[in-house]
């Protein structure tokens, strides 16, 4: 460790070229700013992907399975994850297009049915609202986007016509039959600050579903809801491996792959760029740790006189840049986390919450990315020493002690 | 009394700036004996430093072997080659050559860290070598603030920190004025009486020929023989 304790003084001195002391200084300045900027820019990258994510499973199902032997697949599904406390809910998926009219407003939308309890514990419903019964009197009870509600201009409680597009066509060809039309009574217009689904969805019972698009045979997929997203891959796997291969299971993920997809890149990409602010900071260090080795020339070869090999003249120079790495490390740690801190405790960021759905920007820090970032601004600040390091050790002895 | 030290025809040639070879070592040999004071003296010019390198394992010859201690210095690799010279070779130079960031006792450490001891160890032996060389009250002084005679001293007791064998020295008075010489003189030679070592000196100092077991003369690169004070000893190559 003397390589370590002859570094720590060699960065302290004052130095003859006061230069040196200039662009260590700026290196340690450089490397504050970039960790600092990395770990705020990455955290909210965090808290928007967080917020988005949370959006996203609050509605959408988190495991899709789709088959062609529904019966038996839903019996198995049921025997398999009954007793499993990380499932919420289980529900057979009975989908179709229709159209929605009410007065002379016409729509084209999606009617999704589930099962009641899936139906009532949907994230986004409110729950003084539920359906408790099924297709009663030939009305079904529905949830209605709050996008499609208002062009339709529905309320709570009003009543639409539901009519599914397969008698449409029907009776396009056909000219005796009739579109068959079912009526629906409002229960709660919900959002999800999805367009998609509040702009397009219909959910009602699957008894109801059943009855609108004609039998339970058309169910060819379930869905399932998780309390906990993260077993999500677990539980995936063991489903696949009960089920075998005539079942294709679908994931949250899966699902959202593009938009991830998306968030990934834009996070590197940031992550990249900062880092270069950060490799320009730790340029720095190569230049102070060059001339710091041509005004130790001497020292370096008293030292090497005295015992200490190559390698060691290596690791007296690598750490000198890890040194002053770790230092401005350190405090664009500091930095950065208080910013994190103070926008997530005082929200001193704020966003006009009519326009948005939060009120501040998110921030969200993330363990491992500060470790990455830490990790790589290390070994940036160790590569940069290489060079100066290399030089170092390869100074003539003999040629170094010559001069005072 | 047993060899130290041993040199067989050893060459050395520098290249100048207009590529001229200049033939500095004209195929040296020498025998040095264990706790001797041995000075060589010469001409500017003569190679005297550049012998002392390369006996003194910092510097390759280009032909010829250096025995120290029984071992053949230039079959050692780098590595081992420095351990070496950390264990049985201490260096005095011409200017103290001390680190100015550390302070005399940290100074003296830095061999003994260098050797693998702990800092503790290595500070107890530090404050008894700046015992030996009367410079305790000093230590923890930098060499900024510590006089030309005494930042010798120190970079004496820094040479012996790891109980060297043998201490080589280029004009170790060469910056000294009389007085300060002379004390460092007599600590050469008080360090010879107790301890067992042995010295190497380059010098011009005609009071440390007087006190030198033995004198060496280097003339144009060879060595000429000539009688040291108590005992003669001319067998020498030429
Ligand atoms: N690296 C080198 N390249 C070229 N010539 C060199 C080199 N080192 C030494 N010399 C030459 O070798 C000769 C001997 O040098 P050396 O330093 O050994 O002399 P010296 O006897 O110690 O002299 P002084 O008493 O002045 O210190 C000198 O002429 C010097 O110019
Ligand atoms: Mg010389």
């Amino acid at each position: 460790m003397n390589e370590f304790f002859i570094a720590k003084r060699y960065l302290k001195a004052k130095h003859k070229i006061g230069f040196i002391t200039i662009l260590s200084a700026i290196s340690w300045v450089g490397i504050t700013i970039g960790v600092a900027a990395l770990i705020i820019v990455i955290s909210v990258f965090n808290g928007f992907g967080g917020l988005v994510k949370n959006l996203l499973i609050s509605y959408d199902p988190h495991i899709i399975i789709s088959t062609q032997q529904a019966e038996n697949t839903e019996k198995r599904i049921n025997s398999l994850l009954s007793e499993n406390h990380e499932v919420k809910s289980i529900s057979p998926i009975l989908e179709a297009k229709g159209i929605a009219n009410s007065g002379n407003n016409f729509n084209v939308v999606v009617i999704k049915g589930l099962n009641l309890p899936t139906l009532n514990s949907l994230g986004f419903i409110k729950q003084k609202n539920r359906i408790e019964n099924d297709f009663k009197n030939n009305f079904a009870d529905i949830f209605i986007g709050q996008i499609l509600a208002a062009k339709m201009g529905l309320m709570e409680g009003d009543t639409i016509s539901l009519i599914p597009i397969k008698t449409i066509k029907q009776s396009v060809v056909d000219f005796t039959s009739l579109p068959i039309v079912y009526k629906g009574i409002v229960k709660n217009i919900f959002t999800t600050n999805n367009k998609e689904y509040d702009e397009n969805y219909i959910f009602t019972s699957l008894e109801s579903a059943e009855i609108i698009f004609g039998g339970r045979f058309r169910i060819n997929s379930f869905e399932i809801r998780l309390g906990n997203i993260e077993s999500l891959n677990t539980i995936k796997s063991r489903l696949q491996k009960e089920l075998g291969n005539e079942v294709k299971i679908t994931t949250w993920y899966e699902l959202h792959k593009n938009l991830y997809d998306v968030m990934q890149i834009e996070r590197w990409s940031a992550f990249l760029l900062l880092t270069m602010i950060i490799s320009v900071a730790v340029f720095n260090i190569l230049s102070t740790l060059t001339m710091i080795v041509i005004e130790k020339k001497r020292d370096i070869g008293v030292l090497m006189a005295m015992g200490f090999n190559k390698n060691s003249i290596i690791r007296l120079f690598i750490y000198q840049g890890i040194l002053v790495g770790t230092g401005g490390i350190f405090s664009g740690l500091l930095l950065g986390l208080l910013t994190c801190y103070l926008q997530i405790r005082y929200k001193f960021y704020s966003l006009d919450p009519t326009k948005y759905i939060i009120d501040a920007l998110p921030v969200k820090v993330d363990l491992l990315d500060i470790l990455s970032i830490v990790l790589a601004t290390l070994f940036l600040a160790s590569l940069a020493s290489v060079y100066p390091a290399k030089k170092a050790s390869e100074i003539n002895i003999v040629e170094s002690i010559k001069y005072e | 009394m047993s060899e130290i030290l041993k040199c067989n025809s050893v060459n050395k040639t520098f290249l100048t700036g207009q590529n001229e070879e200049l033939h500095i070592l004209k195929n040296v040999s020498l025998s040095i004996k264990a706790n001797k004071l041995t000075v060589i003296i010469g001409a500017s010019g003569a190679g005297k430093s550049t012998f002392l390198h390369i006996l003194g394992g910092l510097d390759k010859p280009d032909s010829g072997e250096v025995i120290l201690l029984n071992q053949n210095l230039y079959e050692l690799k780098n590595n081992e080659l420095a351990k070496f010279r950390n264990k049985n070779i201490g260096f005095v130079f011409q200017f103290h050559h001390l680190l100015p960031e550390f302070t005399a006792e940290e100074n003296v450490m830095i061999p003994l860290l260098i050797s693998g001891k702990s800092k503790n160890e290595a500070r107890k032996s530090s404050l008894e070598l700046l015992k030996t060389v009367g410079l305790e009250s000093r230590k923890n002084h930098k060499p900024a603030e510590l006089s030309g005679g005494e930042s010798q001293r120190v970079a004496v007791a820094r040479s012996l920190a790891c109980n060297p064998k043998i201490i080589f020295a280029d004009e170790p008075t060469g910056n000294l004025d009389s007085e300060n010489s002379k004390s460092l003189n007599q600590l050469f030679l008080q360090l010879k009486n107790e301890m067992d070592i042995s010295f190497l000196i380059v010098t011009h100092n005609p009071e440390l020929m007087n006190i030198g077991d033995e004198i060496i003369e280097m003339k144009d690169g060879e060595i000429i023989p000539i009688d040291a004070k108590q005992n003669s000893h001319g067998k020498e190559n030429s």
